[in-house]
């Protein structure tokens, strides 16, 4: 199972429960492709809290968070 | 020593700042880019907190659409220039501390001319475009930045050091990009991320830390979540 949480205006796409079964040798892109996720709208991804790319690899029980770009003050 | 006639000011930040760490405040100076959401509430926890000198730009006039959540915005300074507003308000509850409003969006040479005689920037510009050139200047100009952003319920904090990683990629895009533009800015996030950044500053006056260095502290109100996450 995958940990998966999106944020801001990305926040619709987060799975029911924030869970999504987990499919071996997967990489944050195949990720956001299951979740319908345009990826020019992401600007920033944390697997596990630590900064990640679109080629990192996913392992079962890794948290993913899903970030737009952000710059209101 | 603390002059005695500034210690009723500070009587009630004691103990959770020393003396020392009060003396530091008070020989400080600080240099906050923006005075409207994020840069208002900053500047208010800085004076009150004792910083002795607080320099601080804006461009920009008050309007209506700033009064959801700039603190100082007020239906009777519409028009006015909100670096000219800050001063104001710092003179009336900060006596301790020298206030200068340079009352026009700064480039990189007042960030080069400015980063010589303050301990650190505060980014607190609107607009993702504005906010990347910002920190990459304070990192060009070898002094750290304090940064933050918002959109709708959430936001983050970061500390960027001239070294160290920093969040831009967040600020990826165009001016007018940014979540922030469907979702707005309403006062809780803005006056949190505000307080944090403000603390972040205290932090590294006082006790020469960040804890945000290298680290972005994203919160969502929505499900009330703080995660500290790993530039």
């Amino acid at each position: 199972m995958l940990e998966v949480k999106c944020f801001a205006t990305l926040g619709k796409y987060t799975p029911v429960g924030g869970k999504l079964e987990y499919r071996p040798n997967i990489t944050v892109k195949d990720l956001l492709r299951e979740l319908n996720i345009d990826e020019r709208d992401v600007k920033v991804v944390f697997v596990n809290g630590v900064y990640s790319t679109f080629d990192t690899p996913l392992r079962d029980g890794d948290r993913v968070g899903i970030f737009p770009a952000i710059g209101g003050g | 020593m603390l002059g005695h006639a500034f210690l009723g000011f500070f009587e009630r930040n004691f103990s959770a700042l020393s003396t020392q760490d009060q003396e530091k405040l008070l020989k400080s100076a600080v240099l906050v880019i923006g005075c409207g959401g994020l840069g208002g509430y900053v500047l208010e926890i800085l004076a009150r907190i004792g910083v002795g000198r607080l320099i601080f730009a804006d461009g920009d006039r008050f309007e209506q659409t700033n009064l959801n959540r700039q603190i100082l915005a007020t239906t009777e300074n519409l028009g006015k220039n909100k670096a000219k507003v800050a001063k104001h308000r710092i003179e009336k509850i900060a006596p301790y501390c020298k206030p200068m409003a340079l009352e026009y969006f700064i480039g990189p040479s007042d960030i080069s001319k400015y980063a010589r005689s303050v301990e650190l920037i505060v980014d607190a510009v609107d607009g993702v475009e504005t906010k990347v050139q910002l920190i990459k200047q304070c990192q060009g100009a070898m002094i750290p930045v304090v940064t933050g952003a918002v959109a709708g319920f959430e936001g983050f904090v970061s500390s960027v050091l001239p070294s160290g990683k920093s969040p831009i990629d967040f600020f990826c895009g165009r001016n007018g990009e940014g979540a922030e533009n469907l979702l707005g800015t309403p006062a809780p996030t803005v006056s949190m991320i505000g307080t944090l950044q403000a603390y972040e500053a205290i932090s590294y006056i006082c006790w020469g830390r960040f804890y945000l260095e290298n680290k972005v502290c994203y919160i969502s109100l929505r499900n009330f979540s703080f995660d500290i996450l790993k530039l």
